[in-house]
């Protein structure tokens, strides 16, 4: 029609519209300018210094450090190091994720509850506490090495210790991936390949395994993207296999070469983001998996006696290690001299506390600041992402979901170099901590909101807001209440992480403001690993008795409300 | 309930959505006044464009050009919480975790009544939609209809000056909605509240409305009564989507002074003047309940009937006549008549003073 032409649309317009309809709205407006600017100067700008940094050694452009990097063969082994680590804990994290996945969703194996729990379990893990249980267990004065076994030689420093703890430490990102890919679904499309004859076997290799393909590879991305942003684990336990977040670490804060840190940092961030890239923006997006809405039934096909055993096998081994590991750190923090002198002593306790007792102060004082903050900014940017349209939402978006690729590592060294100057002088403050704290763990809080909210009816706020509530009443009165439950989740997320933070906060720590992440690490070492595991413990009794409050306060976060009529 | 009387108008109304590679004009140059105090009814298959024109009354979409005015006032720029309107939703949109009470009274926060007002308001209005008793339940705990009075009540007791219902009643069984139709009507008469209402169902549609437009692919294809649209559609589109109808065509062969020589059937026969030239051929709207069959003799055509639908009150049936077009049929009182079965002839007649001719 001709008459059309003069209706012609473009993106231009439908921007002009949304603008009109923002700017209709202040308090919207207001809000979106403000996370807008929270977002460039916390999260964009520190990338952008490391960057700078990199390419302006002596305040002139240069490639020159990219060039020294590229040229020392010891520095390009570190990058294939880091790469290969990576790839080797994503296809093992995979497996075992898958196997954990497959065996509670559709194995038919006895004790779900227990296997789940410990699927879940590494994640609130402190860092550090599974490399100190393999140097206990496997190191030179290693129980199972040196007192079992009597090896004298035995060396678990290097890739195989950093293979078994990184995957016994992130397996469980692939397992809640592939839980949720099984879960989701249908049992009847698996049912009917078996009625339509198709053997158990068959069934798994045609129906299941192609179904959790996009799964299996989101799962694949984010624990190569994990393992190569790890820092806790091989800064103990590499030995001589140097990684990059371990050397941008000594380059930055050893060697006081802040360019040649930023550029390592840099050639971190480069394989990280791109295997975010491609998991956010091709693989999350060739899922089809078939959700029917309604829970699974529980007309699963079982598998075979002899696959059953097998998975419970590989689940009880798995779940045992993990258990073994955290015997270890108990029996470590009560015994006098590991390897040598067996004895019962409370030392580690009376020491770990005298040089503890400020580190838990300000680490508790810190994650109390971080969590309230992350979760609420998070649910504020899941409501905008969800409920509202602005030019820019999806710069927004991905912004605000951007430091989940980016590395500790490379947060940590931007902050330092974003934030050393007025206006914004924040080294060595609690301030610099708890930003970085909110904005690296805001991605999870912003998730469990978005998912939250788009179970809800949108009319439900649509019918406040045409009854007279302004975008502000809505939001407090009636968006909070029912995405209760997943504020609460984000707010136990931010918490726990706040109080396991490794990588990025270990540039950031004071005399002032330390951090018990930080000095569990100053522990090893210097080789007292009773204290250390002394304050492993105590990070894990904090994190446990907060968890215990905060369901006792505020309510149970797992479980997932359908809310609407 | 004293409630200020507001005009609604539509001018010129569009409302564009970019998709993903094609955009789509859900709404396309819509037009429409609607008087204070009347009850209007977008009436359309899905899709065609009614909620998205609804909701631009209530500020909840932009248009991409056009104006909405409530009450005389350009309110295209007016944020949905400054237009005191008061939509029902097609899924009640109920707040959870507020008890009956509290729903109801959730509008009142913002008009600056007094709480024992707005308590004495909140009763009133229970009573007058049939809730009493209920206000500590939470929605939850309330079936289905009652849940509608729930959203009802809680856009009424804001004295809106303009009433929005999206598909209110389509989640409700046939029995229900019949009933709830009735009381909306009836509360909407006696507030003289002027209501936009939103269905896909022609019968809701006829029964409560003061006028109805039908819109097709988000333009108005025709506004009037009921009766009007029922009795004199403009278009094949709207004859067809407002009940059931037969298609006849009907040549004209020469227009006189006062009546029209036309064919019908290949008969030659007179009908009141129509304003179409000799030589076109028209389509004649024919109601199913407008044909009267009989003995195979009698009628203008006689056809085979091919099938036979008993409904109790009624019986439908289907006709093939021998130039290969089908008519419906539909008797009232099957008791009074012998009924014909399926195989025989039957004659058919219809009253040719009321014949209506689309262009
Ligand atoms: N928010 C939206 N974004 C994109 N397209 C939309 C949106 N809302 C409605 N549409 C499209 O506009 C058209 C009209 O929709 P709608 O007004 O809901 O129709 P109706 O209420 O008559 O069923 C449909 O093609 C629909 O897909
Ligand atoms: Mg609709």
């Amino acid at each position: 029609m001709e008459e059309n032409q003069s209706k012609r649309f473009d993106r231009w317009t439908e921007a002009k519209h949304e603008l009109a309809m923002v700017c209709r709205n202040p308090i919207l407006l207001a809000t979106i300018l403000l996370v807008s600017a929270l977002l460039i100067v916390f999260v964009i700008y520190p990338i952008v210094q490391v960057i700078r940094v990199s390419l302006k050694p002596d305040g002139e452009f240069s490639l020159d450090t990219y060039g020294y990097l590229l040229s020392q063969w010891w520095l390009r082994q570190t990058f294939i190091n880091s790469v290969v680590l990576g790839v080797i804990v994503a296809t093992l994290g995979t497996i075992v994720g898958f196997t954990f996945a497959y065996a509670l969703n559709r194995g038919d194996i006895p004790r779900k509850k227990f296997f789940r729990l410990m699927a879940q379990l590494p994640i609130i893990s402190p860092p550090f506490m599974f490399c100190l249980s393999v140097i206990l267990l496997l190191g030179r004065n290693g129980i199972i090495t040196k007192q079992l076994l009597g090896l004298k030689n035995f060396d678990i420093y290097g890739l195989k210790g950093l293979v078994l703890v990184q995957t016994m430490g992130m397996f469980p990102v692939a397992f809640m991936v592939l839980d949720g890919v099984l879960q989701a679904i249908n049992p009847d499309l698996e049912e009917g390949a078996s009625n339509l004859g198709a053997s158990k076997a068959k069934v798994f290799w045609t129906v299941t395994v192609p179904l959790c393909v996009p799964g299996i590879a989101s799962s694949w991305l984010l624990v190569f993207v994990t393992s190569l942003a790890d820092f806790a684990n091989p800064v103990v336990i590499s030995g001589k296999f140097d990684v990059l977040s371990v050397q941008a670490y000594f380059q930055f804060t050893g060697l006081y070469n802040m360019p040649r840190g930023s550029a390592v940092a840099i050639l971190l961030l480069i394989p990280a983001m791109l295997a975010f890239v491609i998991e956010r923006y091709w693989v999350s997006k060739k899922s089809y998996v078939t959700v029917t809405g309604k829970p699974t039934s529980y007309r699963i096909i079982g598998p075979s006696k002899a696959t059953k055993s097998a998975l419970t096998a590989v689940c009880s081994i798995i779940s045992g290690i993990i258990l073994l590991f955290y015997i270890t750190v108990i029996a470590g923090a009560f015994v006098r001299l590991w390897g040598i002198d067996w004895s019962f002593t409370l030392d580690h306790f009376r020491y770990a506390w005298d040089v503890g007792k400020d580190s838990v102060r300000s680490t508790l004082v810190l994650s109390a600041w971080a969590t309230p903050i992350t979760g609420l900014l998070g649910m504020v940017i899941a409501f905008l992402l969800v409920r509202t349209r602005f030019p820019g939402k999806n710069i927004l978006g991905f912004t605000s979901m951007l430091a989940f690729a980016v590395p500790g590592t490379v947060v940590g060294i931007g902050y330092i170099l974003a934030f050393n100057q007025p206006p914004l002088l924040l080294t060595g403050t609690a301030a610099i901590i708890v930003l970085c704290f909110i904005f690296r763990e805001m991605p999870v809080a912003i998730e469990a909101g978005v998912a939250s909210l788009i179970q809800i009816d949108p009319s439900i706020e649509e019918a406040s807001t045409n009854l007279g509530a302004d975008t502000s009443y809505t939001f407090r009165c009636i968006t909070m209440p029912l995405v209760r439950p997943a504020f609460i989740a984000g707010l136990s997320y931010s918490f726990v992480r706040s109080m396991t933070a490794v990588s990025a906060v270990i540039f950031l720590v004071s005399a002032r403001w330390n951090h018990l992440t930080s000095l569990i690490y100053a522990q090893t070492e210097i080789m007292r690993l009773g204290a250390a595991s002394v304050l492993s413990l105590f990070l894990i009794i904090i994190v446990v008795v907060i968890f215990g409050l905060m369901r006792v306060f505020l309510g149970e976060p797992v479980t997932r409300v359908r809310v609407g009529n | 309930m004293p409630i200020e009387h507001a005009s609604v108008v539509l001018d010129r109304l569009v409302k564009v959505f970019a998709g993903s590679g094609r955009d789509v004009v859900a709404v396309n140059d819509v037009t429409l006044s609607i008087q204070p105090g009347e009850l209007v009814t977008l009436l359309g298959p899905s899709g065609c464009g009614k909620t998205t024109a609804l909701r631009m009354v209530a500020g909840f979409e932009m248009p991409t050009s056009g104006k909405v005015f409530i009450g005389g006032r350009d309110v295209t720029n007016t944020p949905p919480n400054l237009r005191n309107t008061a939509m029902v939703f097609q899924s009640y949109a109920l707040f959870p975790h507020m008890t009956v009470r509290e729903n109801i009274g959730y509008g009142l926060r913002f008009r600056n009544i007094a709480k024992s007002d707005a308590g004495e308001k909140v009763e009133r209005i229970m009573e007058l939609v049939g809730l009493s008793g209920l206000g500590d339940r939470s929605p939850n705990q309330l079936s289905g209809g009652q849940q509608q009075r729930v959203a009802l009540a809680r856009a009424l007791v804001v004295e809106p000056r303009v009433l929005l219902f999206d598909e209110p009643l389509s989640n409700l069984d046939a029995k229900l909605r019949e009933q709830m139709r009735g009381e909306i009507r009836r509360i909407q008469k006696s507030l003289s509240i002027t209501a936009v209402y939103v269905t896909h169902d022609q019968n809701e549609a006829m029964s409560i409305s003061d006028r109805v437009v039908v819109m097709r692919n988000g333009q108005i294809e025709q506004v009037g009564t009921p009766e009007d649209i029922y009795a004199k559609p403009l278009t094949r589109f709207v004859a067809d989507f407002v009940g059931k109808v037969n298609f006849i065509p009907v040549s004209i062969v020469e227009s006189g002074q006062e009546e029209t020589s036309v064919e019908i059937f290949g008969r030659q026969m007179t009908i009141p003047k129509v304003s179409y030239s000799s030589g076109e051929t028209h389509l004649a709207v024919v109601r199913p309940e407008e044909l009267r069959l009989m003995p195979p003799d009698n009628g203008f055509v006689h056809g085979e009937v091919t099938s036979r639908t008993y409904l109790g009150s009624v019986v439908e049936y289907d006709l093939a006549l021998s130039d290969g077009l089908t008519l419906m049929a539909i008797e009232y009182n099957p008791k009074a008549k012998p009924p014909f079965e399926i195989g025989d002839v039957a004659g058919v007649y219809f009253d040719l003073d009321k014949l209506h001719l689309l262009k």
